[in-house]
Parts: structure tokens; sequence; C-alpha cells
């Protein structure tokens, strides 16, 4: 079938001619028959070398740029019998072998500072984006209270499903280890004093206070904002968006909208149901290890732990899933439709949404450090 | 005919999907050096056939040979090299999204490369090069992502990528279509320099009737689930097959003329 190529010069009172034999194609190549090439590869041309392609079985354009490559892009004096080859040898003549510069980078210090100058160009943008992604967010939310029919019930309940009820399971599995684990380690240290029943007031402050939105806020961020960004993120490579523009509808609207809007509305039920387990947790471990019962922490749940701390953490969850939604919500939209931008936007969705968390905590734990305890 | 190498073989393929059947008692051949073409109506299977034939896709029933080896028995590293020896064009273009343009082209050569075979760099950036103008690109769109690209340009650049490595059988899933008619009889040429050029095997989907008139060797007429046709326009011309009306309504229209008028002569 295939022979493999081959280069025969023969000498001639100071001509060469050159044959060229087998076939010259990439397959033939890549198979290990390059001694050809090398030997093409180093072949100085002279002027009045005769080619002759009388026994060549076959051509690829690779064969071809291989000796286009040899006579420095340009035909030697004679070539024999290259018959229909020719055409291949053709298309070089008039083709911009050459690729393009690519828009260079710069190196060194002279990088370094526009580079840092741009990360925080950067970080300044992406921050005003989200506060702006926040604000559009009230705007569609006030044109559907104008106008109710406007509203996407089908995406908020989809959305509420998916942000809510299926994450139940996961939250009370988190909830319930949390509780244990923390009335396990606490309970160690209260009972050496002798307050065994102090156990209630820790470790139901703890969840109703800051345990509970917390856990919740992480599977919100790890679980469904990374998701809510890729599945946004998509919609643009699959230009679902542009549709969405072309007929006339709001992406922030039906897009954007049902989905912080279900975020802000399912976390605060979240943080509830992540209590209950988490404190659960607790009672059970307390009971077995330290003998506070369920019915000690009945009647002693309402005196420990002020009613405060429940409305402050509900409130706290609303507030993450606003900020985690407008977060995923702002990188999704903004994702560029290509994979690798996607997989950087939702990177960046998750360290920001986890970032802003922390930062809320944080804030709201010094403001109302005064509340409830 | 019987004399010719078998390419690709398929034989009583069978698909269902979603509990519906596309193709039933599916057999085709093609044979090296051909350029055979599947026509057909629109969501009547061909990509599917295409997907399956190429061991995207595993067939309900049937077996598909390709170089005389079962395409969905082989083992993976069997597969592995089967698969370097023939080119696909996808119809959705089927770009990799984060790479430019020039890096899509240069992917299967710089896969071959991984082997450890001597291509040197800029060998390949010629080669590259070469195929997209090869394809009808400019030398400034080596540097575009995909997202950047029109519909007709995604199509080369799919194409280009296709030829990239020059296989001796090389699938197209409806390379015209989305193309001006320009562009598209340009697509034809390059084609046929590279099938007379190369003895290239070309199995290729297309709805336009010009371009197959223009290329094709043999054609398949694959509707309601089944081959209706299998042979030379020619021999279509004679074939009682063109009394049925799906084929009838095939090859109606100013768009057929060019292959009525190859079944004539
Ligand atoms: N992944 C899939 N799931 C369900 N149905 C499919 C899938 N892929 C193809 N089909 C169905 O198979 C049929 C053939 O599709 P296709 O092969 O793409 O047609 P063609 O390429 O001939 O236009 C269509 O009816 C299509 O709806
Ligand atoms: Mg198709």
């Amino acid at each position: 079938m295939a022979a493999a190529p081959r280069l025969d010069i023969n000498e001639d009172g100071g001509q060469r001619r050159i044959s060229v034999l087998g076939d010259w194609r990439l397959i033939e190549l890549l198979r290990g028959h390059n001694d050809a090439m090398r030997e093409l590869e180093s072949l100085r041309v002279r002027p009045d070398d005769i080619w002759d392609f009388s026994g060549l079985g076959s051509l690829d354009s690779a064969g071809a740029l291989l000796f286009w490559r040899c006579w420095r892009g340009q035909r030697p004096g004679t070539i024999e019998g290259a018959g229909e080859h020719e055409r291949w040898l053709e298309r070089f003549s008039d083709a911009h072998l050459e690729r393009p510069a690519l828009p260079g980078r710069m190196a060194g210090l002279s990088g370094f500072l526009p580079g840092l100058g741009a990360l925080l160009a950067g970080f300044a943008i992406q921050g005003y984006g989200v506060l702006l992604c926040g604000g559009q967010f009230l705007v569609d939310l006030w044109h559907c209270v104008q106008n109710p029919r406007l509203f996407p019930r089908r995406e908020f309940t989809a959305s509420v499903y998916r942000v809510g009820t299926q994450a139940l399971f996961l939250n009370a599995f988190l909830g319930l280890i949390v509780g244990f684990v923390l009335t396990w380690q606490v309970g160690g240290q209260i009972a050496q004093f002798g307050l065994n029943q102090a156990v209630i007031g820790a470790i139901g402050l703890a969840f109703t206070r800051e345990l509970g939105p917390f856990i919740a806020a992480l599977v919100l961020v790890g679980r469904t904002g990374s998701a809510t960004t890729a599945g946004i993120g998509a919609m643009h490579i699959t230009e679902e968006i542009d549709a969405l523009r072309a007929f006339g509808v709001s992406p922030t609207l039906r897009v954007a909208m049902p989905r912080i809007l279900a975020m802000t509305v399912a976390m605060p039920l979240l943080v509830v149901w992540t209590d209950f387990w988490g404190i659960v947790g607790g009672i059970y471990i307390s009971s077995v290890k330290l003998g506070v019962t369920w019915q000690m922490w009945l009647n002693q749940f309402p005196g420990s732990v002020p009613i405060e701390n429940y409305f402050l953490g509900v409130g706290k969850g609303a507030m993450f899933g606003f900020i985690i939604g407008i977060t995923s919500v702002y990188y999704g939209l903004r994702a560029p439709p290509d994979t690798q931008g996607l997989t950087q936007n939702i990177t960046r969705s998750v360290v920001v949404g986890l970032a802003m968390v922390l930062v809320v905590e944080s804030a709201m734990g010094i403001a109302f450090s005064g509340i409830g305890l | 005919m019987s004399g010719r190498e078998e390419v690709v073989r398929v034989r009583d393929l069978r698909t269902q999907i979603d509990g519906n059947v596309i193709h039933e008692q599916v057999d085709l051949t093609a044979y090296r050096g051909e350029v055979l073409a599947i026509i057909g109506t629109s969501g009547g299977g061909k990509t599917t056939l295409l997907r399956e034939i190429i061991g995207l896709r595993e067939p309900n029933g049937g077996t598909v040979e390709i170089f005389g080896q079962d395409v969905h028995r082989l083992e993976w590293r069997e597969e592995h090299e089967l698969r370097k020896r023939w080119g696909m064009m996808f119809q959705q273009g089927a770009l990799f999204s984060a790479l430019s343009v020039f890096d899509n082209v240069a992917f299967p050569l710089r896969e071959l490369r991984k082997r450890g075979e001597h291509l040197p760099d800029d060998l390949v950036r010629q080669l590259v090069m070469f195929k997209l103008q090869l394809s009808g690109l400019s030398a400034d769109d080596a540097n575009k992502l995909p997202a950047t690209l029109s519909g007709g340009m995604i199509k080369r650049v799919a194409l280009a990528r296709a030829l990239a490595v020059e296989a001796e059988l090389l699938f197209l899933d409806e390379p015209a279509s989305g193309l001006d008619p320009e562009t598209a009889r340009d697509l034809d040429s390059v084609l046929k320099d590279l099938h007379e050029e190369l003895n290239l095997s070309v199995v290729m989907v297309s709805h336009d009737l010009d371009s197959v008139a223009a290329l094709a060797d043999r054609i398949i007429i694959l509707a309601e689930k089944r081959i209706l046709f299998e042979g030379t326009f020619a021999e279509l011309g004679r074939s009682e097959a063109l009394e049925q009306d799906v084929v009838k309504r095939l090859f109606k229209g100013p768009r057929g003329a060019a292959a009525r008028a190859r079944m004539k002569g």
C-alpha cells in the first residue's frame, strides 16, 4: 500500500537530480518515516537542482509544505513529472503562512504595576456590578409589584424548589452533625464546672444566632450559588439570553429576579430548619452525655435564649440569601460565552459569595452585640 | 465494485431513542476513495447515523465496522488508534470555545504529536495557517475566539479542523449548510481536490443537492427509518426508488436540477 517517503539524490557533473519517491503524507511522516523529512529539512537548495516528482506516490499538504519550506517559499527552476501534484505546490504560493502576532503581554515590573492596577480595577468593577445587580433586582421587583402579571411565577417556584426543597436533607444533615460535635465538646467543658444545664443556652444561642444562618449560607454558596452561576452562564453559550432579549423579555426580570428572590425567601426557612436539626443534635448528645433531658430543654429554652436571637438569625438568613443571590446571578450574567471564562466566573462567584458572607457575618456580629445576649 | 476495499460497513443497524425507532435495518457500505453522500429528510436520523458510525453513540442493534474493525467492540487502546485515522466535522461546528481558531485547528495535530513523533512547531503552525486559508478563512481570523465568529466562519473552522491531519477518511455532517453559495462552491472544489489528490474517502451528510451532485460518487437515501436507495446517480435514474413519494419530494424543484441532470446522463 503506502510506501515510505524517500529522497534519491544523484550528483551528475555538478548538477543534482533529486528524485522524490513514496508517499509524502503526514500519516507516513508520523509513522516514524521521517528520515526523509529531516533530510529534506537539511538540504540546501541550489538554483540548478532538478526536482523529479515522477516517482511520487501521493502528496498531501503537509508533504507539499515540506518542499515549500525547503525551497524557502520559491519554486525551484526545474520541476519534472509533478503532474497533478502541481496543484498542491501551487497552493502555497499565495497562502499566508505566518500566524499573526498575539497581543503582547508586558513583562517585569512594567507589567506588574498595570497588572495590579487592572486587578484592583477589576475588583472595583465587580463590586460595583454586584451592587448594580441588587439595584436592578429591586427595580424588577417593583415592576412586578405594579404589574403582577409580569411576575415570572414558574421560574420563581422552580427556583424555590431548587434552593430550598432540594437542600433540605443536606442542611438537616449538616445541622445535626454540627449539633452533635459542638454539644459534645462544649458539654465536656461545662460539665467540669457542674453547670450541665448551661448547655441549653450555649447551644441554643449558637445555633439560632450564628450557626444556623452560617451553615445554611455555606450550603447555599456551594450548592445553589455555583449552580446558578453555571446555569446562567451556560445560557450565554447557547444564546438563550440573547433569545430572551430578542423576544423583548428582560433577562434580569425573567432570569435574575426570580432566582435572587427565591434565595432571599427560602433562606430564612432553611435557617429555621437548620436551627431545628442542630438543636435536636444538641438535645440528643446532652441527654446522653450530660443528663440534660428534652423536658429540661423545653422548659429552659425560652428563658436562656431570648426571642430576639431567633429573629436576628432569620433576618441574617434573608440577608445572606440576597447577597449570595446577587453575587451568583451577577457572575452568571457576566460570564463570557466560553467554557474557560465560565469556569473562572463560577470560581469567583463562590469565593466572592463566601467572602461577602463572612464580612456581613462579622459586621452584624459587632452591630448587634447589644441585642439578645 | 466488489473488488474495492470497504472503509465503512454498517449492517442491520437499529436505533431507538426514547422509545422512538429512528433506524431500522440500515445497511451501508463506503468504499475506499469514494465520496458517499447520505441524503434524507430533516430529522430523519442522519446525524444520529453518523454518530453511531464513528462510535459516539452505541446503536441498539447491528454492527459498524470501519477499516474492518468493529467500532463498538474495540479495546480502549485500539479504538484510540482507530480514531486517529478519520476526521469529523460536526453539524454545529463543535469548536472548543476556550481555544482560539488557530488552537482549534492545531488541536488534532498536537494530539498526534503527543506520540512523540518529530513534527516541528513551525511546521504545525504553517500547516494550520494553510488549512485555515484552504477552508476560506483569512490569516487574521487565526487569533479569534469561536464566540466572536459568524455561523459560516464556524463551519469553515470546523472543516479546517477536520482536515487538519488529512486523515484517509472524512465524515462531514452538512458541510455546506449555513454557507453562502460561493463559499459552498469553494468548499466543493477543496473537497474534490483533496479527494482526488489523496484518494480520500468521504462520507458526507448533505441537504445541498448541488453540492452532492458535484461531489458524490454514490448516494444513499435515508428516509422513513430505512435506506431507500444506495447507488450512483445513474442507477438512481433507473431505479424504482424514484417512484416513492419521499424520494420524489427530495429531488423536486429547482434545487434538485443538477442532481436530476446527473441521473439522466
Ligand atoms: N439525544 C436525543 N434525544 C432524543 N431524541 C433525539 C436525540 N438525538 C436525536 N434525536 C431524534 O432523532 C431524530 C433524528 O435526529 P438527527 O439524527 O439529528 O436528524 P438529522 O440529522 O437527519 O436532521 C430526530 O427525530 C431527533 O428528535
Ligand atoms: Mg443533522
